[in-house]
């Protein structure tokens, strides 16, 4: 896979206005508004997560739905079954996300391009297949009743739009920072190596199947945590969720918003679940439009938004210069 | 009752065949899994279901459907799928899901979200005593279709001129184009090929499944699973994973019916473990 985007500066420039208008939004719209807010902020932190695995760990899976699942079966299973704290239960969704991902990740990492999406695919799907059929999780009924963590010590009401709306944002900006700061770092820069080089890391002595558990699993415990959020806001889970074409959808928000900056899988994640809202409001054959669009995104826009953003920038800045 | 599950299983791997053979041909020479396969069986179990409507022969929707969901084919090749084969395996695979979406819609506009169903020519609507039971003669018909395609590939491919040129690109595409062997006119006419006989898949499968809205969707990751397992590029790997595909799905549903479904993934994922490139890989 060639050079992801890398620009930490434009991605806090982008992030930062990004965060500012769904704050803005949040405060100044009205209920629905507020939802759909809620439903773009874990939509995002779900394309972030297949965002760091794709551009960071040269990993593209269509089998991510199934950590979506994971998370969201975990948290109403533990909070319902279990009656245990939802704050809690949500650090714990993550966490198995993140103990599942390492199991299988230990299995599939070595494998590469087409191998590693069709392998991820029949994971997502045998997964798929099992909740349908599985009574503990409600089969094809799903799961209902799931409660929001309650905050009522602070003196707020999570079920207050607003409050809720708040509190994905602010999973948004604590998930971004971490992968900010991990793409920053020292594992960051090992797996840019070995995405470009995975023959020459190893030679150096580097420890590359590790490398990408630790990728992978990071990734699966983000979307575990988008899962969870999104029972959260609906109350309810269906199987539908691990379907592998929300994987797909996924990957499309990230190609849409330029793939490997974090913060173009936010602006992707909000274009992509605004135009399908919008569209399908006003006219019937809209899945025909996204298609068309998307696939010219792919031919001809390579970097996405991301990439028209950093044009234009650089435009601008060379007027100004002279 | 076991016979009827083994000629049930048959047909259905036969079905498995035709789509897998397809995407397995196109995987081989361009690297490229076509997630929009699905897409083309059904497009073409619905341009079946028009020519029946209109001409009530089914002949003729068996003969047309093919060819114009091979033309199909043919016209994404030159607009889409020449232009992306270079491109990194998630543009590509991400371009045929965008596909995937126009499939659906152009369903939808042309035939409604109603499901169809077409019945079989009179000559096939009996059924056939198999050692004292009776069984569809249609089903049976779709057993022999797909041994006939399986023939007619095996003759072009290992037999033919073509077919040699088609092997030497597989193998080593740079090679070939060295002795003049023109790959882009070889890729044009096997992916072509290749959705005709998902086009074929579709209108074969019609009187049995009926055409419906989503049926794409239910057959591409069975045939995609069949790819892999069978060894992607591999004429052999595709009937091989075929008949296993279509012999555990068929038995499993008869008799852990609850299972059925993990049962087909986890065969794959075995395969996988110990074979990682698929039971008749190339390297």
């Amino acid at each position: 896979m060639r050079a992801v985007n890398y620009n930490p500066k434009l991605r806090l420039q982008i992030f930062l206005v990004l965060i500012i208008s769904a704050i803005v939004f949040t405060i100044f719209g009205g209920y629905f508004t507020r939802f759909f807010i809620a439903e773009i902020a874990i939509l995002s932190i779900f394309a972030m997560s297949l965002d760091f695995l794709a551009a960071r760990g040269g990993m593209v899976s269509l089998g991510h739905a199934m950590f979506l699942g994971i998370g969201a079966y975990s948290t109403a299973v533990l909070s319902i079954d279990f009656e245990i704290n939802l704050i809690l239960t949500t650090f714990l969704s993550l966490f198995i996300g993140l103990i599942i991902g390492v199991i299988l990740a230990y299995f599939i990492v070595f494998l590469d391009g087409i191998f590693f999406i069709m392998v991820t695919l029949a994971l997502g799907e045998m997964f798929n297949a099992w909740v349908f059929t599985s009574d503990l999780l409600g089969g094809s009924d799903g799961i209902s009743g799931i409660m929001r963590p309650d905050l009522s010590n602070l003196g707020l009401d999570i079920y207050n739009p607003l409050i809720f709306s708040f509190y994905t944002l602010m999973w948004v900006l604590f998930i971004y920072l971490l992968l900010a700061r991990i793409t920053d770092s020292a594992l960051g820069r090992n797996l840019d190596a070995i995405r470009q080089n995975i023959n020459r890391v190893s030679s150096l002595g580097g420890y590359t199947k590790y490398y990408k558990i630790i990728a992978f699993s990071l990734s699966s415990g983000v979307a575990a945590l988008a899962g969870s959020l999104y029972v959260q806001l609906n109350g309810f889970i269906s199987p539908e969720l691990t379907h592998w074409t929300v994987s797909g959808e996924g990957l499309i928000m990230i190609i849409v918003g330029g793939i490997g900056s974090l913060s173009g899988a936010i602006l992707g994640a909000s274009i992509v679940h605004i135009i399908q809202h919008e569209l399908s409001n006003i006219i019937n054959w809209w899945m025909l439009i996204i298609g068309v669009l998307f696939i010219l995104i792919v031919l001809f826009m390579q970097d996405g938004l991301w990439g028209l953003i950093e044009k234009i920038k650089h435009k601008l800045f060379r007027i100004n210069f002279k | 009752m076991f016979l009827i599950q083994f000629f049930n299983a048959l047909q259905f791997s036969m079905t498995l065949f035709l789509l897998a053979v397809g995407l397995t041909i196109i995987f081989g020479l361009m690297k490229i899994v076509n997630l929009a396969h699905g897409s083309l069986y059904m497009i073409g179990a619905y341009i079946g279901l028009s020519v029946w409507t209109y001409s009530s022969s089914f002949w003729l929707a068996l003969l047309i459907a093919p060819i114009l969901t091979g033309l199909i084919g043919a016209l994404l090749y030159k607009v889409l799928f020449r232009h992306i084969q270079t491109a990194d395996p998630m543009r590509q695979v991400l371009l045929t899901f965008g596909l995937i979406y126009i499939g659906l819609d152009v369903v939808r506009i042309f035939w409604g979200t109603m499901s169809h169903s077409i019945s079989a020519p009179n000559l096939l609507s009996g059924s056939i005593l198999i050692l004292g039971e009776p069984y569809p003669s249609y089903r049976l018909f779709v057993i022999f279709i797909g041994i006939i395609v399986l023939i007619f590939l095996y003759f072009l491919i290992e037999k033919t001129k073509i077919g040699a040129q088609v092997r030497a690109s597989v193998d080593d595409p740079e090679m070939a184009q060295l002795l003049k062997i023109d790959t882009d006119k070889i890729l044009f006419y096997m992916f072509a090929l290749g959705c005709g006989l998902a086009g074929l898949g579709g209108i074969t499968v019609a009187p049995i499944l009926g055409v419906e809205p989503g049926m794409d969707m239910e057959v591409l990751v069975l045939t995609l699973i069949v790819v892999v397992l069978g060894g992607p590029g591999s004429l052999k790997g595709a009937l091989t994973g075929a008949l296993i595909i279509g012999f555990v799905d068929s038995f499993g549903k008869v008799y852990i019916p609850q299972l059925a479904q993990i049962i087909i993934y986890a065969v794959m994922a075995i395969t996988l473990l110990f074979k990682p490139d698929g039971l008749y890989s190339k390297s």
